[in-house]
């Protein structure tokens, strides 16, 4: 019995000892050799989940990569970011997106959630440091050994194809062809539920350190960054935890600057959902964010005053 | 819980250390060790289904004491017939009663009556065909007086538990495992290591082929009408590889697995692609379900002896049967029907015990001979696979039909989702030359000591564990054999 658990010992050590050599190798010549590279001529890029990716469309906008990608917390937008500032000197400011459901503590599951953990950890493990690989082992230890397989599969077939480019894994803009917001606002019980739901959350104090860490990033490049809240309806129900958010918003971040275009005038039919921009609000609203920037707001001394007065114009 | 999960890997090593832990005392302990483990084991899947295994194990536990001791042979009679009908009965509510429901409707309308019969909304428990089957020979070996009855509740409570091969077998006879649960078991190194070699090689043949195989199957079989000829045949190809490598190496894990625990249980697979005949076939496919038919019921119903027609329909009822034990479904049972017509021209000209042997026994290269009857059973098994893979019999049928037809000669279409197949090609390739070498010995990897030196063994299972790692981030595939 003691020699087979010896030998068993013994064969099981060689075995993680392969195991994290080919991690590292792996690893290190992805790190290397990726691709973050986007247009030349992106100046500004915008980082953040959903409520951006489907509000910003680049085809009216000049200058301007959409980075954002749905359900990505800043845990992951963080690994983009310091690649892709990393690449792309051209850029000069970065949006990040900053909402309402973003302080929420559901997005601790966005980090380590075993849906998100399967996706994005192949993706980006060649990037994370220690304290990364720390935050997923120690909330979802079956999650992180699981994607672990997964992420090195993915890994040697991107060596073996010598593909090490990024920019599909990057996210970006999307047409949301839908119109939910009537049925939505008819549905008090479901209105209700997600007011219950949200209402017991907490903050998730992950997503935040992981904004900070991006903010900080993009200052280690010399790149101004500025934080935006995408256009939502009114009876966004997000809205529940607006006290917080301007805490948060107030105390992390008092010295970012933050355009806050949530309250911009569109019809429900313009409108996926309750947070997000169908492709016709998109349109009106990409339009509109490109005759701003036109017009200077990003010079301007007082952005979110100029912006008010814009939307109160389109209003009018 | 799957063998293939995070769960299994924790879960194994704490019972296996528990278990020799209490070597050295009270048997009983040991055994309830085992039985609760494998309450846990199959609990983890389902436990509302446990029920059904204790409900089984209390029946067969009780007839087969009477059986014992009664000496009138009406009431033994009536004593079996009351474990078959438990036990069948379970088997037909959970597993065949909306099969034969719906198929006594349609037969009421073709005639015109219109019956309305509610099904049920019921989910098939995993293993229930194979620890029913396995209760079952237990109540007919004693009244056939071949066996004692146990009067070790907790015993016989681990022959039909024991978490090995409760799921997916082999089907284990009493006559083999039930002693071995009542005598101790001593530990021997050579067993557990040859144990854990299998382990290694069904985890390989689990993960890495047939998972893999899976994928590209899957692809092609859910949008067969897409592709031509001769990539369907690939998908039938990958189908065939999928089953066996899922199927054998579930086998293989369970046998490894007891064989740690100081158990031996019955073969179950003899590396049958490599069968000369669809007999030799079916005497390497299966192994624990094939004798099992044969011994409770193609010898009772007088096998071959007899003239050459009740053979023939003994062999019909068999693979029928064998076809229905598989699922509730019409593919199943022709894919039984079309077995038994590769089987019968055999048995007419006394054929079927031709190759008893190995192939190419003492030889490293089979002869030309050997190679075309070898082609020529595997090309018969994949036509029979696309029944047992295909959603219902026009799809097999259109399936079949596109394949022999002329898009046959094309170039397999490489579309998106099987163009990175080529990979798994290969290592299906590597995977049959290894178990070609092996095909002398029990199990592939077996006496490995003997055939290669240590450093070479120690690279090789540390490749094949690699390789099982690196291929097991997918999420855990249910085996096959799970459904049935």
């Amino acid at each position: 019995m003691k020699k087979f658990i010896q030998n068993s010992f013994y064969i099981t050590l060689i075995f993680i000892i392969f195991i994290l050599f080919t991690e590292l190798i792996t690893s290190l010549i992805v790190k290397r050799k990726s691709n973050f590279k986007i247009s030349k001529n992106s100046k500004y890029v915008i980082f953040g989940h959903s409520h951006s990716q489907f509000a910003f469309n680049p085809y009216y906008i000049n200058n301007i990569s959409n980075l954002s990608e749905g359900g990505e917390s800043y845990f992951y937008t963080y690994q983009k970011v310091k690649n892709v500032l990393n690449q792309n000197p051209q850029i000069e400011i970065v949006f990040v997106e900053f909402s309402n459901n973003q302080i929420d503590e559901d997005m601790d599951q966005w980090i380590w959630g075993d849906k998100y953990i399967d996706t994005n950890y192949p993706i980006f493990s060649p990037f994370m440091n220690f304290e990364d690989n720390r935050i997923l082992l120690s909330n979802n230890f079956i999650g992180y050994i699981r994607a672990i397989p997964n992420s090195l599969n993915n890994r040697v077939s991107q060596i073996l194809k010598k593909n090490y480019d990024y920019s599909k894994n990057l996210g970006g803009y999307e047409d949301l062809i839908r119109n939910k917001t009537d049925s939505l606002l008819a549905n008090s019980r479901v209105n209700e539920n997600i007011r219950i739901h949200n209402k017991l959350q907490e903050v998730s104090n992950y997503n935040i350190k992981y904004l900070s860490k991006i903010v900080d990033v993009c200052r280690d490049y010399g790149k101004k960054v500025i934080l935006i809240r995408s256009p939502q309806h009114d009876k966004y129900i997000g809205y529940q935890n607006e006290q917080k958010y301007q805490l948060i918003l107030n105390n992390n971040f008092q010295l970012i600057e933050f355009l806050d275009f949530s309250k911009f005038p569109l019809k429900n039919s313009e409108f996926g959902d309750l947070e997000h921009l169908n492709a016709t609000g998109a349109k009106i609203f990409s339009k509109w964010f490109q005759d701003i920037l036109v017009k200077g707001v990003l010079e301007k001394e007082k952005k979110q005053v100029f912006i008010n007065s814009q939307i109160k114009d389109k209003n009018i | 819980m799957l063998f293939n999960s995070i769960d299994f890997v924790v879960f194994f090593p704490v019972i296996f250390v528990l278990y020799w832990l209490l070597n050295n005392r009270a048997l009983k302990f040991q055994n309830l060790l085992i039985v609760v483990a494998s309450y846990i084991f199959y609990g983890w899947w389902d436990w509302r289904f446990l029920f059904l295994i204790f409900l089984s194990t209390v029946i067969d536990f009780f007839i087969g004491l009477k059986l014992f001791k009664e000496d009138n042979l009406r009431r033994r009679k009536i004593l079996l017939w009351l474990s078959v009908i438990v036990n069948l009965g379970l088997l037909g509510i959970f597993k065949y009663y909306n099969f034969f429901l719906e198929n006594f409707i349609s037969a009421f309308l073709f005639f015109g009556a219109k019956i309305e019969v509610r099904s049920l909304n019921i989910i098939l428990p995993v293993g229930i065909s194979f620890y029913t089957f396995q209760t079952l020979s237990y109540s007919i070996d004693i009244y056939k007086r071949k066996f004692k009855a146990t009067k070790d509740f907790i015993a016989f409570s681990a022959f039909v538990s024991f978490f090995p091969q409760l799921v997916a077998g082999p089907i284990e006879r009493a006559t083999n495992l039930l002693p071995q649960f009542l005598s101790n078991r001593k530990f021997s190194y050579n067993n557990a290591v040859d144990g854990m070699r299998q382990i290694l090689w069904g985890l390989f043949k689990k993960v890495v082929i047939a998972d893999n195989c899976a994928k590209y199957a899957n692809i092609i079989f859910n949008n067969s009408e897409d592709y031509n000829g001769s990539t369907l045949v690939l998908g039938a190809l990958f189908f065939t590889f999928q089953i066996y490598g899922d199927f054998s190496g579930y086998s293989d894990i369970a046998i490894g697995t007891a064989r740690l625990f100081g158990f031996n249980l019955k073969k179950n697979f003899a590396f049958p692609y490599f069968s000369r005949d669809i007999a030799e076939f079916w005497r390497r496919w299966h192994i624990s379900l094939s004798t099992w038919f044969r011994d409770y019921l193609y010898i009772p119903l007088g096998g071959s002896r007899g003239n050459t027609w009740i053979g023939v329909r003994n062999i019909l009822v068999i693979f029928i049967i064998s076809g229905l034990w598989h699922g509730a479904n019409w593919t199943f049972i022709i894919w039984g029907i079309l077995n038994a017509l590769y089987f019968l021209p055999l048995l007419i000209l006394k054929k079927n015990r031709k190759n008893l042997n190995t192939v190419a026994s003492g030889k490293f290269l089979p002869s030309l001979v050997e190679i075309f009857k070898m082609l020529l059973t595997f090309v018969l098994t994949v036509i029979a696979w696309v029944f047992f893979r295909a959603k219902n019999v026009s799809h097999a049928w259109n399936y079949l039909s596109e394949i022999f037809s002329i898009s046959l000669f094309e170039i397999p279409s490489i579309k998106q989702g099987i163009s990175n197949s080529f990979f798994i090609i290969l290592l299906v390739i590597i995977f049959m030359f290894i178990e070609w070498i092996g095909r002398v010995y029990s199990h592939t990897l077996e006496h490995l000591e003997l055939r290669i030196t240590k450093p070479f063994r120690w690279g090789f299972y540390t490749f094949l564990a690699f390789l099982i790692f690196f291929y097991s981030g997918d999420e855990s595939q249910n085996f096959i054999y799970f459904q049935f």
